[in-house]
């Protein structure tokens, strides 16, 4: 979660950084909001893997004997998660700093607040998946790989200006570009309306199904 | 010996065959990763540098991936020795070094099925004409990169102690799938990575496929060199811990 992002955005940057600024491309900028989505997705995953060994340890069925503390220990989960998020995206700041990103403070606020809101999002989705599981960590194992596929075949690494056709319109209407696009606003600020709302669809409607996959499962008579 | 390491080989072998892991990793992974290569990142660099050769992306994800897969392969290693299974050999009047042979060899196989079915179907579907047009080099490449990566692996396995140890060695995994001429050549980089990128093993094994001269292959001869002097060295000392218990 520290060193992965981190280190995507150096290689990448060494990798294409160069060529993209010979075509005028700030592909720091373009990469440092991918990064931030990624670092989301790896708070998620463990967020997952946390809450999964919670179901099967059956510390979760205990936390509901005592009313109302199943929504604080969902709000501390989720919570945790926000911190590590916050603490990922900062180390990701001072590398992007040290690779000669300048930006102000505002921006670094506004950044880090979307990079909260898409990590808060997976963290719902991927927990709410992960409850209603038979078998939890065995399944929370590969949310990162799963999260890792669907990342590269977005708008993270890739401009959609390097594509065409129908394959352009996959990458850059699946759930992660349009998040993506939205954290990478801030920094470049080249994002239309019409691309926000889109994102705003895709978090609302995303968070709303894991909220709802988690009331589904803590609703019933029983958690096992 | 030989008999105790086809037996070893083979269980493994049998127990990878049965489950859905071995087909994923070394051939659904993989293949799903070349496209990513050829589409996507293709895309990136044919805008920058106007050509990106689909064979390059074939040596990229085979090189690549052979070493994530012997990283990934670790793991199971390190639940047989957590079992005893390695105790147990340690034992047995059959050389200790059969046991390791076996693990190998398996893994040699497991990454040359992986390595061959991804060059194959990126020959049918991307229009890659690595194997056609170089199968002389090509053959032998893959079985050099296999062996070393074979031995990484087994290395790894026997030298972690807990799963997440295998993360570990990871990072380097994906300086090296990144930083290399197969994504794009040496002048597009920064100048203070180009040496960087000439050096890594996905550079060395398209240098030997490219040029067939002693200079060509002298940078994966070094590296599968290295790695294979390294693991032996390095099982030496695990076969003294195995004995010692």
């Amino acid at each position: 979660m520290f060193v992965v992002p981190p280190l995507f955005l150096l290689c990448l940057v060494g990798v294409f950084g160069y060529s993209a600024e010979e075509s005028g491309v700030d592909y720091l900028r373009y990469m440092l909001a991918g990064c931030i989505f990624q670092a989301g997705m790896f708070t998620s995953s463990a967020s997952a893997m946390a809450v999964a060994h919670d179901v099967e340890s059956g510390i979760l069925d205990r936390v509901r004997l005592v009313p109302g503390a199943l929504a604080g220990f969902l709000t501390g989960r989720l919570v945790v998660d926000m911190v590590r998020m916050t603490a990922s995206t900062v180390t990701l700041f001072i590398v992007a700093r040290l690779c000669g990103l300048s930006l102000r403070w505002s921006e670094y606020g506004l950044t880090l607040l979307w990079g909260l809101v898409a990590a808060l999002v997976l963290c719902l989705i991927t927990d709410g998946w992960i409850v209603l599981l038979d078998k939890p960590v065995a399944a929370a194992a590969s949310v990162q790989s799963f999260e890792m596929l669907l990342f590269l075949c977005s708008t993270a690494f890739i401009p959609a200006i390097a594509l065409s056709g129908a394959l352009r319109a996959v990458i850059e209407h699946m759930p992660f570009s349009p998040i993506i696009a939205v954290i990478r606003n801030v920094l470049t600020h080249e994002l239309s309306r019409g691309g926000t709302i889109e994102a705003m669809t895709w978090i609302v409607a995303l968070g709303s199904v894991g909220i709802a996959l988690i009331v589904k499962r803590f609703s019933g008579r029983s958690a096992t | 010996m030989i008999t105790i390491t086809v037996v070893h080989g083979w269980r493994i072998l049998r127990q990878w065959l049965r489950g859905p892991r071995f087909w994923l990793t070394a051939i659904a992974f993989p293949l799903l990763y070349a496209g990513v290569v050829n589409l996507l990142f293709g895309a990136l660099v044919r805008q920058f540098t106007g050509d990106f050769d689909p064979a390059d992306a074939t040596i990229l994800v085979a090189v690549s991936w052979a070493f994530m897969l012997c990283i990934m392969g670790s793991g199971d290693t390190l639940s047989e020795r957590d079992s005893g299974i390695y105790e147990r050999f340690a034992t047995m009047p059959t050389p200790y070094a059969a046991a390791l042979a076996g693990r190998v060899i398996v893994e040699f196989v497991r990454l040359i099925i992986m390595m061959f079915t991804l060059t194959v179907v990126t020959e049918l579907v991307s229009g890659s004409r690595l194997l056609a047009e170089n199968a002389a080099t090509v053959i032998p490449v893959w079985i050099i990169v296999a062996a070393s990566a074979a031995c990484l692996g087994t290395l790894v396995g026997f030298s972690i102690r807990t799963p997440q140890g295998a993360v570990a060695v990871i990072p380097l995994i994906v300086v090296a799938m990144f930083v290399n001429t197969a994504m794009q050549p040496a002048e597009n980089y920064r100048p203070a990575l180009r040496w960087l990128a000439e050096l890594t093993p996905v550079s060395a094994a398209k240098r030997a496929i490219t040029e067939s001269t002693l200079a060509g292959w002298l940078p994966l001869l070094v590296w599968s060199g290295f790695l294979v002097i390294v693991t032996v060295v390095g099982l030496q000392k695990q076969k003294g811990k195995v004995g010692s218990h």
